[in-house]
């Protein structure tokens, strides 16, 4: 499902974020991505989803090289795709319903039975409260659940999880794994950035260990 | 479609003071616009109307017949109207024409004349026939007159459409640094979107929609006031200029399409060159 082939990241300051990444993550698997702060493991992510392209190397979904895909392809990739960021990246001027329904905005699929969709969900993370207030108005974890919320609304057969227990109570936490996990139950192929080692100790599957930009 | 129209009435709802100035400059623009094409337009006409209304002043020797005279004159090849000026219209004209001179002028000392109408082309070939006719002294023609004034309608249409143009750019130029600061403002939405998988064309649209509905509303708006300026002209102007037209579909069919230019080409460009960088 996803090929890193020698994927190297040097920033633009000759930061060595990753050096020659090779590994392959399966249909439907569940991979925590670990590693202390500045292992790379927000680069790693983000050369998925091309937000970032390689400096060498290549890194293929479903048997396309990601970095050369052309802005509308990359566009219909990224649909497939469920992406919970780091910063969250919720937008401050709409309610958090409409964060939450952003990616059915944004594909012209703003149906009612996708609010429904949404609906259950922010039940589910006990925000549906908050529909109509703006995001600031939410606490960090809360904010957090809303950016979690985002990602699964459309069901995406990748979902790409940066640091999204980071905020949460450890009840909280287990219950974004719990989701997630479920998720690549279902056919999913799920990854999960964490430092949360005990999220680390539930888990009997695969772990990607980066320490300064290499596998380790 | 539906989308792209609610979305750009939003962004148009929600950046109410740029989109406030960007309408005030389409408008002004598009009323700017309408106001020289009108001038343009009416200096053409006008000129056109004076180019066919050269008078050909005829004086006659003494004793001369004007009556046999203005006979011959209206067979003359391209002249189109022929009026006998008798020495008391002659006086009349004199003293309209100087209403303050003291000195009194008497019928005896004004003479008549006869006074021909020709179009600029035929001018110069009637003033020598009627100088081969018996009883004619001079011929006077008002062409020099009307030469300084086609010179001064050809600069005033230069001038206009210099204007145009610059109201063009300029304005283009205001869209395009509204637009961007827009775009830049909202980079990080825009981001997002890309994020969530929007296509370019679902990005850009709704700028170039509220483009277009802007310079819809602005040419509308533009229109509108050149009508109620057109109609004060047309009441206070009429006597001077015969058939003014303040409003011609050409005109105002290319007013819309300047005006969609400007609305949506300032926002495509500000687009392009504003949003690129991830
Ligand atoms: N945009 C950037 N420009 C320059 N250097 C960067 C940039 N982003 C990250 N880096 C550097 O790349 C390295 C890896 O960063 P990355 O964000 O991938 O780490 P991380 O593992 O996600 O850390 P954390 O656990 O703190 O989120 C760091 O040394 C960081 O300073
Ligand atoms: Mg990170």
């Amino acid at each position: 499902m996803i090929h890193f082939r020698s994927a190297s990241k040097i920033y633009d300051n000759d930061v060595f974020a990753l050096k020659g990444i090779n590994t392959h993550i399966g249909k439907g698997e569940f991979v925590f991505v670990t590693g202390s702060s500045g292992a790379g493991k927000s680069t790693l992510l983000k050369m998925i989803y091309g937000g970032l392209k390689p400096s060498d190397g290549s890194i293929e979904v479903g048997g396309t090289p990601v970095e050369s895909l052309d802005p509308y392809k990359l566009a219909i990739l990224r649909r497939q795709m469920g992406i919970v960021f780091q910063d969250f990246k919720l937008l401050w001027d709409r309610t958090v319903l409409e964060n939450v329904c952003l990616p059915f905005s944004v594909w012209g699929k703003l149906t009612h039975e996708n609010k429904e969709i949404a609906e259950v969900m922010m039940k589910k993370f006990d925000i549906w409260k908050y529909r109509n207030e703006h995001p600031h108005k939410l606490s960090g974890g809360e904010q957090q659940k809303a950016a979690i919320c985002r990602a699964l609304v459309t069901s995406p057969w990748i979902l790409i999880a940066d640091e999204p227990t980071g905020n949460l109570d450890p009840d909280s936490a287990g219950e974004v794994f719990r989701m997630f996990y479920e998720a690549s139950q279902k056919g999913s192929t799920v990854i999960f950035a964490t430092h949360n080692e005990h999220l680390l100790s539930l888990h009997k599957g695969r772990v990607i260990k980066l320490d300064k930009g290499r596998l380790a | 479609m539906r989308t792209v129209l609610r979305e750009s009435f939003r962004d148009i709802k929600r950046h109410k003071r740029s989109s406030l100035l960007l309408a005030i400059v389409i408008s002004s623009a598009s009323f700017l616009f309408f106001i020289f094409s009108s001038v343009i337009y009416n200096l053409g006409n006008a000129e056109d109307m004076w180019s066919k209304q050269i008078r050909v002043s005829v004086f006659m020797t003494e004793g001369a017949d004007p009556q046999s005279l203005s006979e011959q004159i209206k067979g003359i090849n391209g002249v189109l109207e022929v009026n006998h000026i008798s020495p008391e219209q002659a006086l009349e004209i004199l003293k309209k024409r100087f209403p303050d001179e003291e000195v009194a002028f008497s019928p005896s000392s004004v003479p008549g004349y006869i006074e021909a109408r020709a179009s600029i082309d035929d001018v110069e070939a009637v003033k020598s026939s009627v100088l081969k006719l018996e009883g004619v002294d001079d011929v006077s023609l008002s062409s020099s007159w009307y030469k300084s004034l086609k010179d001064l309608i050809y600069f005033s249409a230069l001038f206009s459409i210099g204007i145009m143009v610059f109201v063009l750019s300029l304005s283009v130029l205001l869209v395009f640094y509204a637009v961007r600061i827009g775009v830049m403002e909202r980079r990080e939405e825009i981001q997002l979107m890309r994020l969530c998988g929007a296509t370019e064309w679902r990005i850009r649209s709704p700028y170039v929609a509220s483009g277009l509905i802007m310079g819809l509303f602005g040419a509308s708006v533009g229109a509108g006031l050149q009508y109620v300026f057109g109609s004060l002209v047309d009441r206070n102007l009429s006597q001077f200029i015969n058939g003014w037209v303040s409003l011609t579909l050409s005109q105002v069919l290319f007013v819309y399409l300047a005006s969609i230019f400007i609305g949506s080409f300032g926002n495509l460009m500000a687009f392009v060159r504003g949003a690129d960088a991830d």
